[in-house]
């Protein structure tokens, strides 16, 4: 269904008064689910040999905690600048499938405001608009102001989940395991992202290439890894 | 190459990936093998990152106790579809295994 298609909301979900309110309150169960990771990246800079000011500095600037994750893994382990940022351009290389999706909500949008609408755009804060606004009733104007709510609240709670990590992390006992703690969310959020087939195999394939190539480099094992598991996963049908 | 200079660098490239198709090609669309790919370079990516901190482990090697937390965590999050699930059970895990002698 076309996100500019209208639909009329539920009784119980009265938004068009209030979108910016609405787009805050959608995104808290993402919120709840990343602030944990959020903790996890600011308590592993210690671990990492990243400096803090660098590591609070990419929580506004990125606002992608894998991507940050990984910046912060390959510049520990020594890894080549060249090679860190292409790692984090195929990591973010899905935000173009995400932009493709905010094109079909704001048709009208001008340069500027599209500029300002793709600024935040993330994975909980596309899933939760794509959701909202096929479940509700929104203009263009109303559809713009939801998803800038939900994404300044997502944003504030991200900034100050890092900064509590950075603030409490290096205070706690090694035994705690906080860097596993960073690990884990990334399984937790590969075990989502692996919704049909093609992503089974491409997750498959590129964490055995991955494991292979470490042996012969660390710094290109995870970009030969994306390439081969992505190519991979495309050549199979999804179910 | 100074991090602050890979952190900005970084941050124009992860811009660039969120307003590339939105800005640069309002009107137009992604050829759709393109878009089919770039999906999963999520869960190969997130697949890749997970493999290598478990294969590289630390000084002494692979943690097991680490890989049983990890898989812990995959089950649960697979059950419950939730995220923090992977937290919630995977830390405990990885208390009890080490508290266990597991290394």
């Amino acid at each position: 269904m076309s996100p500019t298609t209208a639909i009329r909301p539920p009784a119980s979900h009265p938004t068009s008064a209030a979108p910016f309110a609405a787009g805050a309150r959608a995104i808290v169960p993402m919120i709840v689910g990343v602030v944990p990771f959020g903790i996890a990246i600011g308590s592993a800079s210690a671990t990492l040999h990243s400096d803090a000011a660098t590591t609070w500095a990419g929580s506004i600037l990125l606002v992608a905690g894998t991507a940050q994750l990984t910046m912060m893994q390959l510049l520990g382990g020594g890894a080549n600048g060249l090679l860190v940022l292409l790692a984090v351009a195929m990591i973010n290389a899905r935000f173009l499938v995400y932009s493709a999706g905010l094109a079909d909500w704001f048709p009208t949008a001008s340069r500027r405001r599209r500029l300002l609408l793709a600024l935040p755009l993330v994975d909980q804060l596309y899933f939760t608009a794509a959701t909202a606004f096929a479940e509700r009733e929104l203009d263009e104007d109303g559809r713009a102001t939801f998803y800038l709510g939900a994404a300044t609240a997502f944003v504030a709670a991200w900034v100050a989940a890092q900064t509590c990590g950075l603030l409490i992390g290096p205070r706690l006992p090694a035994s705690i395991g906080l860097d596993t703690a960073a690990l884990l969310a990334l399984v937790g959020l590969l075990a989502r992202a692996i919704h049909d087939r093609r992503a089974l195999v491409a997750a498959v394939a590129s964490a055995l290439v991955a494991v292979v190539v470490l042996h012969w480099s660390a710094q290109l094992a995870v970009l030969v890894a994306i390439v081969v598991g992505a190519t991979c996963g495309s050549r199979r049908s999804a179910r | 190459m100074n991090p602050w200079v890979i952190l900005l660098a970084a941050a124009v490239i992860t811009f660039l990936c969120r307003s590339l198709v939105f800005v640069g090609f309002a009107g137009r669309s992604l050829p759709p093998r393109l878009l089919a790919w770039l999906q999963l370079a999520g869960p190969a990516a997130l697949a890749a990152l997970v493999a290598t901190h478990l294969a590289a482990g630390d000084a002494s090697g692979v943690d097991l106790a680490v890989v049983l937390a990890a898989v812990c965590g995959f089950v649960a999050v697979r059950r419950t579809g939730n995220v923090i699930a992977a937290l919630a059970v995977g830390m405990p895990v990885l208390w009890l295994a080490h508290a266990a002698g597991l290394h």
